[in-house]
């Protein structure tokens, strides 16, 4: 999977629409990867397959940093993950994740908070 | 004012005559009953049975099988094949008649065939009903007793996960979309679209849970995508499969993939579908995938036939919901001793594919011809065979081949002497397509012949 | 072929396939056990336990390893002086045994993570949230990977 993949599915969203200022709100961060453990042989090319999973994912609030996730290989490659954070203003939220070769995905959602 | 005895009198005439009305009309409702009933368990027009009966619902892989070779191992018993449809169509290879690369003639046999050369009877009928107690099978076409029931009847398509009960969405994805997994109207259709596709999305969908072929869906989408290479289709496939990644051979696939079909195959694997939108024709994933398609195949979930819970014998297995409950070892129903159940019905995590269900089919006809002759048997594992091809001209192929055994510490089952091929480039992959064929005349001499 | 080759790279979706190796022994790249817990607890100050603090929803049970879900909340102030600065995920025989550390702050206003894991056979998930003041909460669910096909 590793050879042809190009990494560009991904989803950031909250899990409620309607948030009011102050609000403690969980998103969804999810991407897929193949991460391979590098532990596997291709049955095509009977080559070890290398390690190639996500590395970190790191959220943004307007460009701030808010929390990040670091993963090792034994994350799924349906990869999901679920975070709170606590929201005052409306606002860019971004998702971006890094994997192991560099390659970089990100996606963000605009989340507008009543006062 | 109080009622006079007149008055009360006027009344009982009314009310006798309300209700002899009343009677008057529900008799003639149960005469209407009684006359579908009288016509409905009118006895099959079948000969009276020479030995202990066992009748097979559904002239399938496994069915077919068992009618067969019970016949064979125990000759005295009157063996009747119970099957609806009047011609037997091929579902393996289907794909590769999809896109041109064998004619229909291969995938169509003759059932009559079939019975005639193995001593069995095939009765032409739709079972609707199994009454346990006085042990009869009703039929379209009559009543039908048996002493052991054998049911291998397939399977059901499950909607639930992507219509929640919608039953017009399900009307709609049946009719418009179908999936193509239980042979038949479904795959002509299926057939249709492809020719008739210009340009866009083609939506094709692998389900989650242990669904008929594992392989099958991908290798759809590998011909679909070899056929549109060829014609100079502007289009490509789009693979949306619940699993987060491909289920079996998986190396093979997504090379083929990768290099055969890299401009007309998107594989998104680990979506679920959250919604379908027919009238824009938009597909929605949990994943954040938005597919807008120009026609598509969806293959929902699958569960056992539902005859299996008319005859009170289904029960959700750990993969789909209503498969058989029955011993592992026996094929019997944990219900009803005088039920066998055989094929892609089965609870246990085996491939539901055709060569599985025909050593099973064999496997059932040996264990019910010990239980009629009074001898002992020994359980044997079903094989494995799937070859799948991935592209056409010369048809290329990669395969799997496995055996189980139980794992009484897991107590589950696992594989045994597994081993797949997965080289479809170069010689090895053309030995393997031409293996592909052979193995399908294999199987077909060995259910019709 | 070998059958492990087989089992750990074509996932037969069925067949308990669960106990899928996920990954193959004996291999350099392995992060065991006792070497990420070391990890996640160097300088900690006091670590409790069985923790009550943590709710733990895992499956008891699944049939892939490929995809476990595993929900986890602690019950923990989050207040600019005391929050939960780490939830450390790991299994306990997966070859790599670390899967994910979740790095918070106050901002985050609960300690609660939710991921999707891979697990190579029946095993113990650890969770360890441990705080910016030094103190580690733990608690281990054991998980079934490979479950029957004929209940
Ligand atoms: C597109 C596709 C490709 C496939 N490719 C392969 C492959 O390459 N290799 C492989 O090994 N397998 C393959 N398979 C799988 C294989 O077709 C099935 O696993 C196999 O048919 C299962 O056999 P069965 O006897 O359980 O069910 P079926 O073959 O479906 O037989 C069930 C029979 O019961 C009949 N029936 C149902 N209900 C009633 C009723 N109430 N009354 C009377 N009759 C009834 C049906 O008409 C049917 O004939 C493929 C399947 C599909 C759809």
């Amino acid at each position: 999977m590793s050879m042809g993949f190009k990494w560009k599915r991904g989803v950031i969203k909250p899990l409620k629409k309607e948030i009011k200022k102050g609000d403690v709100v969980i998103f969804t961060a999810a991407t897929y990867h193949p991460m391979d453990s590098g532990f596997q042989k291709d049955k095509t090319t009977n080559k070890i397959k290398p390690k190639f999973f996500v590395k970190e994912l790191k959220i943004f609030f307007e460009d701030i940093l808010v929390c990040s996730f670091d993963f090792e290989v034994s994350a799924s490659p349906k990869l999901v993950v679920k975070f709170p954070l606590r929201v005052f203003k409306s606002g860019r939220i971004k998702a971006l994740w890094e994997d192991n070769l560099g390659n970089i995905l990100s996606k963000s959602v605009k989340i507008s908070v009543q006062n | 004012m109080a009622l006079s005895r007149r008055d009360l009198l006027k009344i009982s005439t009314i009310l006798a005559a309300s209700t002899a009305f009343g009677s008057e009309h529900s008799k003639k409702d149960d005469d209407i009953k009684k006359s579908v009933s009288s016509y409905g368990v009118q006895n099959a027009p079948l000969p009276k049975p020479k030995g202990p009966r066992v009748v097979i619902v559904g002239g399938g892989w496994s069915g077919l099988a068992v009618a067969k070779y019970l016949k064979k191992f125990s000759p005295k018993t009157d063996v009747v094949l119970i099957e609806k449809r009047s011609v037997f169509i091929s579902c393996p290879l289907s794909n590769l008649w999809l896109v041109d690369l064998i004619d229909l003639q291969f995938l169509t046999h003759d059932y009559l065939q079939a019975s005639q050369n193995n001593g069995y009877i095939y009765f032409n009928a739709t079972v609707y009903d199994i009454d346990r107690v006085s042990k009869k099978v009703f039929t379209n076409e009559g009543v039908v007793s048996y002493d052991y029931l054998v049911l291998a009847p397939g399977i059901d398509y499950d909607y639930e996960e992507w219509t929640k009960g919608d039953v017009e969405l399900e009307t709609k994805l049946r009719g418009f979309y179908p999936a193509g997994f239980i042979p038949g109207s479904e795959h002509f259709t299926l057939k249709r679209k492809i020719e008739e596709f210009e340009e866009g999305n083609f939506v094709l969908t692998v389900p989650g849970g242990n669904y008929r072929c594992l392989p099958a869906p991908y290798e759809r989408a590998s011909l679909i995508a070899w056929y549109m290479k060829k014609e100079g289709i502007k289009g490509k496939v789009v693979l949306i499969d619940e699993n987060p990644d491909i289920t079996i051979k998986k190396d093979g696939f997504s090379s083929a993939f990768n290099e055969l079909y890299k401009e007309y195959i998107e594989y998104l694997p680990g979506s679920k579908i959250t919604g379908i939108d027919l009238d824009k024709k938009r597909v929605v994933t949990d994943m954040g995938d938005e597919i807008d398609f120009t026609d598509a195949s969806f293959y929902p979930r699958i569960r056992g036939s539902k005859l299996l819970e008319v005859a009170g014998v289904a029960k959700d297995s750990a993969f789909n919901k209503k498969e058989a409950d029955i011993d592992p070892f026996t094929y019997q129903s944990k219900e009803d001793p005088y039920i066998y159940c055989a094929g892609d019905v089965r609870p246990m995590g085996f491939s539901k594919s055709g060569n599985t269900a025909n050593s099973e089919g064999h496997l059932v006809a040996k264990i019910i011809a010990s239980i009629i002759d009074g001898k002992e048997f020994k359980w044997d594992s079903p094989i494995t065979v799937c070859y799948s091809a991935v592209s056409g001209e010369p048809i290329r192929a990669i395969s799997v081949n496995a055996k189980y055994a139980y794992d009484k510490k897991k107590k589950a089952f696992t594989f045994k002497d597994a081993s797949t091929m997965e080289n479809w480039k170069g010689r090895q992959g053309i030995m393997s397509g031409k293996g592909l064929l052979e193995w399908a005349k294999g199987m077909y001499r060995d259910m019709f012949m | 072929m070998e059958r492990r080759d087989f089992l750990k790279n074509s996932s037969f979706a069925a067949l308990s396939l669960a106990g899928v190796d996920i990954f193959a022994k004996n291999v350099s790249g392995k992060i065991g056990f006792e070497e990420a817990y070391e990890d996640a607890i160097k300088g900690v100050k006091k670590i409790y336990k069985d923790s009550e603090k943590i709710k733990l929803k895992i499956p008891k049970e699944v049939k892939k390893g490929l995809v476990v879900p595993v929900e986890v909340d602690i019950d923990y102030p989050m207040k600019e002086d005391r929050y939960i600065e780490h939830i450390y995920i790991l299994a306990t025989k997966n070859p790599v045994a670390k899967i994910i550390k979740a790095n918070y702050t106050f901002i985050n206003a609960k300690a609660y993570l939710f991921v999707n894991i891979k697990l190579s056979e029946t095993q113990d998930v650890a969770i360890l949230a441990r705080s910016n003041i030094g103190e580690i909460f733990e608690k281990r669910k054991r998980v079934k990977v490979a479950i029957s096909g004929c209940s």
